[in-house]
């Protein structure tokens, strides 16, 4: 194997890994995600190290996780949640906050979950996003904002059902 | 603290949480093996579809496209039908649309407009290359507003009641740019929205909303010119770059669903696959309902066909590619 290769995926395996774990709500997804993308590119590796190898990576994760191609052969259901955590529990708790937020996450679509993943983790700008997504700015404004507003909406909703919500 | 502070939070958390095991570079090394031998079996493949394509590719070489076909020999032998899977061509009669309204006063400093079609609504565009744009989408579904907003607020057009969102910046904006949105109900029940990114003010923006008139403004020349489409599919999709046939209803669910075609810029490295040679330029056929076509300057037409939608064999991907034009 490719000495370049197997020292680059010694060195980024866990940073890519934390990646499609974000991106797939789950950490077996996640690992298996990596493994594809990674098989593809130790064929070019020669090439893909000469440019920017974490890009390349960041990007294929991402153009393979929303692929309709992937999402039949996985047999996985678009928009389950990442397990279910308690739903309305306590709210005072930043900690209780982030397990819902997080809940939640795994159920908006794959294409907002990426740019919402991409915008807060990764910290890239719409242009970048619509990049790595092909498609143009204002669609990567259209996933986030559906993104963010479900989240919003579901969050709210949650808060006014949670017992001793004020009625 | 702000949803998008908790959601760069819980990323960040998550993100430490999962204690992965050392294994993933023996994983991927099985995985070159498989991968390996597959490949094998792929080039094997790739001989049968290179005797199926082979034929109809270089005859059409002839008929089609002087971007993506060369002039052909005259003493090239006769066209004959490709082998197909049961897909029944016709001649390409979908239109661009044109677009129901026009503006009566439109504030200066616009790019020249432009007519897409988003499944089943329409939207006129003023877009530049540094993400300023003004946009109206007219059509049975509610146009999505891109931005969250600050503030929402009612105020009319003409004698419509409307909703007036706004953002005093959004991901991109440059000083003194701003989010103005304005979405209304036409009188026969469609959906009018109208949003502005850049240094547009609020009023300026319903000037523009209260200016329009019900006289259609013609539609945009289209990205493609297509030989023959399979029959039974309809435009779904249009927009300078990229477009999209669909079996129809065109929702906005199946909208980029079906048989697409876009010029994108290429990936680097380019996608493994089987080579071939569509109209005389390199392609890779990536085995996932994909072709990719070079057109040089580091561009390639992307066909993609979403089995889900459309049934379409190797052959009949090909077929539909070699007689895809670029217009522009």
């Amino acid at each position: 194997m490719h000495i370049g290769f197997e020292e680059y995926v010694r060195a980024r395996g866990d940073t890519l890994r934390r990646f499609a774990f974000l991106l797939c709500g789950d950490q077996h997804l996640g690992e298996d995600l990596v493994q594809e993308v990674l098989i593809k590119a130790y064929r070019r590796w020669s090439r893909i190290e000469l440019d920017q190898p974490d890009r390349y990576l960041r990007t294929a994760l991402v153009r393979s996780h929303v692929s309709w191609l992937r999402r039949r052969s996985s047999g996985e259901r678009v928009g389950v949640p990442a397990g279910t955590g308690p739903v309305g529990a306590d709210f005072a708790s930043q900690h209780a906050i982030r397990d819902d937020l997080w809940t939640r996450l795994g159920r908006l679509s794959r294409t907002q979950r990426a740019v919402l993943v991409l915008r807060y983790y990764e910290d890239l700008d719409d242009h970048q996003i619509a990049d790595v997504l092909r498609c143009k700015p204002s669609t990567v404004r259209v996933h986030a904002s559906r993104g963010l507003g479900r989240l919003r909406t579901d969050l709210a909703s949650a808060t006014t059902n949670a017992p001793g919500a004020a009625q | 603290m702000t949803l998008e502070e908790d959601l760069r939070l819980t990323l960040q958390d998550r993100a430490g949480e999962p204690a992965f095991s050392g294994d993933l570079l023996d994983r991927v090394r099985l995985g070159v093996r498989r991968e390996k031998r597959k490949r094998i079996a792929i080039l094997s493949a790739a001989v049968v579809l290179a005797a199926v394509v082979t034929v109809p590719v270089v005859l059409v070489q002839r008929q089609l496209s002087p971007v993506l076909n060369p002039t052909p020999p005259a003493s090239a032998p006769p066209a004959s039908s490709p082998p197909s899977s049961g897909v029944v061509w016709e001649k390409s009669r979908w239109e661009m649309p044109a677009f129901p309204l026009t503006p009566g006063w439109l504030p200066p400093g616009l790019s020249p407009r432009r007519v897409d079609q988003i499944g089943p609504n329409v939207v006129l565009r003023y877009d530049d290359d540094r993400g300023n744009s003004l946009s109206l989408e007219v059509g049975p579904v509610a146009g999505a507003w891109e931005v969250e907003g600050e503030e929402d607020h009612r105020s009319t057009v003409g004698a419509l009641d409307a909703t007036v969102r706004t953002a005093r910046s959004y991901d991109g904006a440059r000083a003194g740019d701003r989010y103005v949105g304005v979405r209304w109900r036409l009188p026969d029940g469609r959906w009018a929205q109208l949003l502005s990114f850049g240094p547009r003010t609020e009023s300026q923006v319903l000037r523009v909303a209260r200016g329009l008139r019900a006289q259609p403004l013609p539609a945009s020349p289209a990205p493609f010119r297509l030989a023959e489409v399979p029959r039974g599919l309809t435009l779904s999709f249009a927009s300078a770059r990229y477009l999209c046939l669909t079996p129809p209803p065109v929702t906005a669910e199946t909208m980029q669903r079906g048989l697409c075609v876009g010029v994108e810029r290429a990936a680097e490295p380019a996608p493994p696959g089987v080579a071939l040679t569509i109209a005389g330029r390199p392609a890779v056929f990536t085995g996932d309902s994909q072709l990719q076509i070079d057109l040089g300057g580091k561009q390639i037409l992307a066909v993609t066909a979403d089995p889900e939608m459309i049934k379409l064999s190797a052959a009949d991907l090909v077929r539909f590619a070699t007689g895809v034009e670029v217009t522009d």
